[in-house]
């Protein structure tokens, strides 16, 4: 069995806002040739390239992760794979699925709002299932590109077990002076909607489904 | 004017022509370690790709998302009429340097 890819490193690459191509080019080549060393190595300069192209524009996020990536580094060597047997993906159960926009941030005058899914999802196989990777991809109106995306792992579940209230919120978001309901309300606002993947291990994403993302206030 | 070309980024411009339709990050990755010898990191490899869409010597466009790829597109590209004119530049200009080195003339390198 293959070594799972690093989530740090995805999460520092989602996080670094790396051209979500490049993530996607990675991970195909990653499921054809797992090497949790490779995948660290290209994530890294991936993330310093792109740090020297934000460096000449922010300096004061230039030192955050001038900190950041050092640290990453570290991390990464002493990353250990945490691969679990093969398991399948048809022994999980999306239900109650809810969907909204959470204010994610406030300050100096501006409001961040994001697209949130929340889910309850269910073990009807008669085995434990191990940590259950999702990522969900948010798009606007009806564009195909990626717009945000949201990681989390889900652990637990037990035989006939459910984990209620999985929340996966959107990195990206509108900003605005207005306040969250005057933004939702505002004429130039586009909806999203969110595809929902899930995989154990290393196997090939499966979706697991595709929504609307309402246009009302939640929390995040 | 044609637009100076870096090695890797013209590296990417002949790649991007050989593949046509079939042009993406992993193809032109590919086609560089087989073709040219070397391996060039898909983050390098995309800021060459990234500079050259600025120079407006290649254009881009997403394909669909795959469950493969973890929900994510593609991104193609395809080379404009001022990408071919910059790599026939690129061509003329190595020739005639090659040129101007009587011991490297033809095949006697």
């Amino acid at each position: 069995m293959s070594a799972l890819p690093p989530r740090l490193a995805v999460w520092l690459l989602t996080r670094s806002g790396a051209d979500a191509a490049l993530i996607g080019d990675l991970q195909e080549i990653f499921e054809s040739r797992p090497s949790r060393s490779w995948y660290w190595r290209q994530a890294i300069v991936a993330l310093l390239v792109g740090e020297r192209r934000r460096l000449r524009r922010h300096t004061p996020r230039a030192i955050r992760m001038a900190v950041t990536i050092p640290a990453a580094i570290v991390i990464a060597i002493y990353a250990t794979a945490c691969g679990g047997p093969a398991q399948d993906i048809s022994g999980i159960r999306v239900e109650t699925v809810s969907s909204g926009w959470a204010t994610v941030a406030q300050a100096s005058g501006e409001t961040k709002v994001a697209p949130v899914l929340a889910l309850t999802l269910k073990n009807v196989s008669d085995e434990a299932l191990a940590a259950l990777q999702l990522n969900a991809v948010f798009r606007r109106g009806d564009e195909s590109q990626e717009w945000g995306n949201a990681f989390r792992i889900a652990r637990g579940l037990g035989p006939g077990a459910s984990i209620s209230d999985i929340r996966l919120v959107s990195h990206r978001g509108y900003v605005g002076t207005e306040g969250p309901a005057g933004m939702l309300a505002n004429s130039r606002f586009v909806d999203a909607r969110v595809d929902l993947f899930g995989r154990f291990g290393s196997m090939r994403w499966t979706k697991l489904g595709e929504y609307r993302v309402s246009r009302t206030l939640v929390t995040p | 004017m044609a637009e100076r070309l870096g090695q890797v980024e013209l590296m990417a411009l002949l790649a991007v022509m050989r593949l046509g339709d079939e042009a993406y990050g992993v193809s032109i990755a590919k086609d560089i370690e087989a073709t040219g010898s070397q391996t060039v990191p898909l983050a390098s490899l995309y800021l060459a790709l990234d500079r050259l869409e600025e120079k407006g010597l290649v254009c881009s466009a997403l394909g669909q998302p795959t469950a493969a790829r973890g929900g994510r597109a593609k991104r193609h590209f395809r080379i404009t009429a001022d990408g071919l004119a910059a790599v026939k530049e690129a061509r003329k200009a190595l020739t005639r340097m090659w040129a101007a080195i009587p011991s490297l003339r033809g095949d006697e390198a």
